[in-house]
């Protein structure tokens, strides 16, 4: 069977295109293939690791004395380790695999210096690993988002700047005129991390306000232009390709991407509302998170208007499924940040478990479902493979969906009442922490679900890449689509 | 359309769907070159594949099992990747009004926030959230009566009740007790090192240990709270002031165990 790949060389063929020396989508699929799985792997192995240490600590907020004797297995160890892993180990790496291939195939040029990305990747991986151990041993940093070491924090931020120099060189010698809006995207991403991540190293910041401002100039940027631009290119890459509509308004995609890149900067400080830093400075930051509506807005408009009419196909492909519920998300958990910025609403909900859901609604509902729906679309492609089973496809949507649903229903839901009885002074502090014991077993059993979903998924890439047993006779059709495209 | 049936993915769909959906859909009118380009592309490649439309109608007609052409995936998928679309190029909608409604009420609320809650430019924290604080500051005259009574309630009153009564065999009583209206010196060392041992009041064994409140409680918090055992439950005596506190912790710094009845009587004595 497969000697026909070899036998039969096709002629490149690109529809569309006026150049005719541009590569056939196959042929820079075939070249990205190498690079893209082991992106994507080495993150779906830290996704399963992450997974497993944020079970051990949901577990350990409702039964505190489980595994409480071992120094490394305390809550403060394996909850910023959780954090660390799906960050950097997850969703950076496939992020940045997802990401080189969507860029693969929109300027039409392969994948630029392959071979020292894999190194990056490899040398990204120890680095993961060490800082890893590290962290367990207890030698964190101390500093939310940035508990890896200095050390793995400069590994990870060179690694990503050599694959910032194969965007460039990519865009350089690009075979397109014009940029698609998910390149914007992936360049601005690619061009801010290395920012945020050298800025974040620096030995200056060495007084506690500073270091908080820092702090979280830092993480929330992290989310803001790092894994959200990545997201919304696929979101942006997906949409009209598996739909075969094309995005609503040039317009609107262009004034989405501004206004994301001249607001999200300065939203960090949002946290530090109440805190000992100038009331100016969280002030500027406040309106900034509520200006932030405006990017929101307008990029689920573009989005909403190029998938209405169409949702049947959302049910039927499973990409569609994911980035369409990835999307949806964004423009939730954006709106509810803006308002959660509010100084009102931040005294309220500060210090409760309803950031906590919050911010698992950015990093999974969106992120992670944007990535997942990518693989589904991008492994097939490059590994001239088929899906093993539709059916734990579905499962794995459902259970990961359902997951981050309950997630956020317990959450916010008692996160709020927490939040009221903390500021009420006839409140002992006790009650507030008994009142939400419940909901915190609720989310270990959201956590088991998406746990299950996380593992279909790892088995689905296994048989990709193993193939073991009986596969497929032909491809996966999601069926009905036909027929509801034909009536 | 036969040829779909090797594509996980709706809306790769044939020319028929798409021509449906742009027939449907006015608003995104492609220029003329676009389609014909695609037109084109397409033409020769279903030509190409007649296997295509074989399979095609074996799946139609349900049977799976005898597959006789030679096709592998990676064929399937080859095909499917080579005539796999371009992104459409955007439209150039220009979005509800209800959009652009937001934008500007999110405009306005953003700098009337600003404005509002800027504060000064300094790098002073809560300006406009908390009262200002004065410039000079009035002393204020430590009433050590009302501290005093403070205190006792949230440290003392647990053991010697609030009537200073104590309770018989574990807290002797503070109200008529010759050591708390006696020299000073007895009941603030108690009070800052503690006390431990058996003492014997009006014919009544006490014996319990009182940890020393020394870290605790502040110099003007002991001589507060001394003065008002000193004036309350029938007791009257001089007031101890916070600078005598001061010398006498200085004094006892050393120490760190409760004293015992002889102890003290040695130490006030010397």
């Amino acid at each position: 069977m497969r000697t026909n790949l070899t036998k039969e060389k096709r002629k490149p063929v690109d529809p569309g295109s006026k150049q005719p020396n541009t590569l056939s989508v196959s042929e820079l699929d075939r070249k990205a293939r190498f690079v893209v799985m082991f992106l994507i792997l080495s993150g779906m192995f830290w996704l399963l690791f992450g997974t497993l240490l944020a079970l051990v600590a949901s577990l350990k907020m409702h039964l505190p004395d489980w595994l409480g004797t071992a120094g490394w297995l305390t809550f403060g160890r394996v909850r910023p380790l959780h954090l660390n892993t799906m960050v950097y180990g997850w969703a950076s790496l496939t992020g940045a695999g997802v990401a080189l291939w969507m860029l693969s195939r929109l300027l039409k040029v392969p994948i630029m210096l392959r071979g020292y990305i894999i190194i990056a990747g490899v040398i990204w991986n120890i680095g993961l690993l060490l800082g890893s151990i590290q962290i367990l041993a207890g030698f964190s940093r101390g500093i939310e988002w940035l508990e890896f070491p200095v050390s793995t924090m400069v590994a990870i931020v060179l690694c990503v700047i050599i694959m910032s120099a194969s965007v460039l060189l990519m865009l350089i010698t690009r075979r397109v005129k014009q940029l698609y809006v998910s390149v914007w995207y992936i360049i601005a991403a690619f061009l801010w991390f290395p920012l945020l991540g050298l800025v974040s190293s620096l030995p200056i910041f060495d007084t506690p306000t500073v270091q908080a401002g820092m702090n979280w100039w830092y993480a929330h940027n992290a989310l803001g232009l790092w894994f959200t631009p990545v997201g919304l290119a696929a979101a942006y890459y997906f949409i009209p390709k598996v739909l075969g509509r094309p995005i609503y308004s040039y317009g609107l995609s262009l004034l989405g991407f501004w206004a994301l890149a001249l607001f999200y900067n300065w939203n960090g400080f949002h946290h530090l509302i109440g805190g000992p830093v100038p009331t100016w400075f969280v002030t500027i930051s406040i309106s900034a998170s509520v200006m932030m509506v405006i990017p929101v807005v307008v990029v689920a408009v573009n989005h909403h208007m190029t998938v209405v009419g169409s949702f049947r196909a959302v049910i039927n492909s499973p990409t569609l499924r994911f980035v369409v519920f990835a999307a949806m998300s964004y423009t939730f958990v954006s709106l509810q940040g803006a308002a959660q910025a509010l100084r009102s609403a931040n005294e309220v909900i500060h210090f409760t478990h309803f950031v906590v859901a919050h911010a698992h609604i950015g990093m999974y509902a969106f992120v992670t479902m944007m990535l997942f729906g990518a693989c589904y679309y991008i492994i097939p492609r490059i590994t001239m493979r088929e899906w093993h089973s539709k059916g734990l496809i579905k499962w794995h949507f459902w259970l990961t969906a359902l997951g981050i649903i309950i997630y956020t229903v317990a959450l916010q839901g008692i996160g709020v009442f927490q939040g009221f009885a903390m500021i009420d002074p006839d409140v002992p502090f006790t009650d507030t922490v008994t009142m939400t014991i419940p909901y915190l077993a609720a989310r270990s059993v959201s956590g088991v679900l998406m746990t299950a979903g996380h593992l279909i998924f790892a088995w689905l890439m296994f048989r990709m890449v193993y193939r073991p047993g009986e596969q497929p006779a032909s491809p996966l059709i999601w069926n009905k689509i036909r027929e509801e495209f034909a009536s | 359309m036969a040829d779909e049936q090797h594509f996980g993915n709706p809306g790769q769909g044939g020319d028929k769907d798409r021509k449906r959906d742009r027939d449907k859909d006015q608003k995104h009118d492609r220029d003329k070159d676009k389609e014909q380009d695609r037109d084109r592309d397409n033409v020769p490649k279903k030509n190409a594949d007649p296997d295509r439309q074989k399979k095609g109608s074996r799946k139609d007609s349900g049977e799976f099992t005898d597959i006789e052409d030679e096709r592998s995936i990676e064929e399937l998928h080859r095909a499917a990747l080579e005539k796999e679309e371009q992104i459409p190029e955007e439209g150039n909608e220009r979005g509800p009004w209800w959009m652009y409604a937001i934008i500007i009420a999110t405009l306005a609320f953003g700098f009337f926030y600003m404005g509002r809650y800027l504060g000064e430019i300094s790098d002073q924290p809560h300006v406009l959230f908390t009262d200002p604080v004065p410039p000079d500051l009035e002393e204020v005259e430590l009433d050590l009566m009302a501290e005093g009574r403070r205190v006792y309630t949230r440290v003392c009153q647990s053991c010697h009740q609030q009537d200073g009564a104590g309770v018989p065999g574990a807290f002797p009583p503070l109200g008529g007790s010759d050591w708390v209206v006696g020299v000073p010196e007895r009941p603030v060392k108690i009070v800052l090192q503690g006390f431990q041992g058996e003492i014997v009041r009006e014919g009544v064994t006490y014996n319990a240990v009182m940890p020393g409140f020394g870290r605790l409680l502040s110099d003007e918090e002991v001589a507060s709270v001394v003065t008002y055992i000193r004036n309350s439950f029938g007791n009257e005596a001089p007031e101890v002031q916070p600078e005598e506190v001061a010398e006498m912790r200085e004094a006892t710094s050393g120490i760190t165990d409760q004293w015992t009845e002889s102890e003290l009587d040695a130490f006030i004595d010397r």
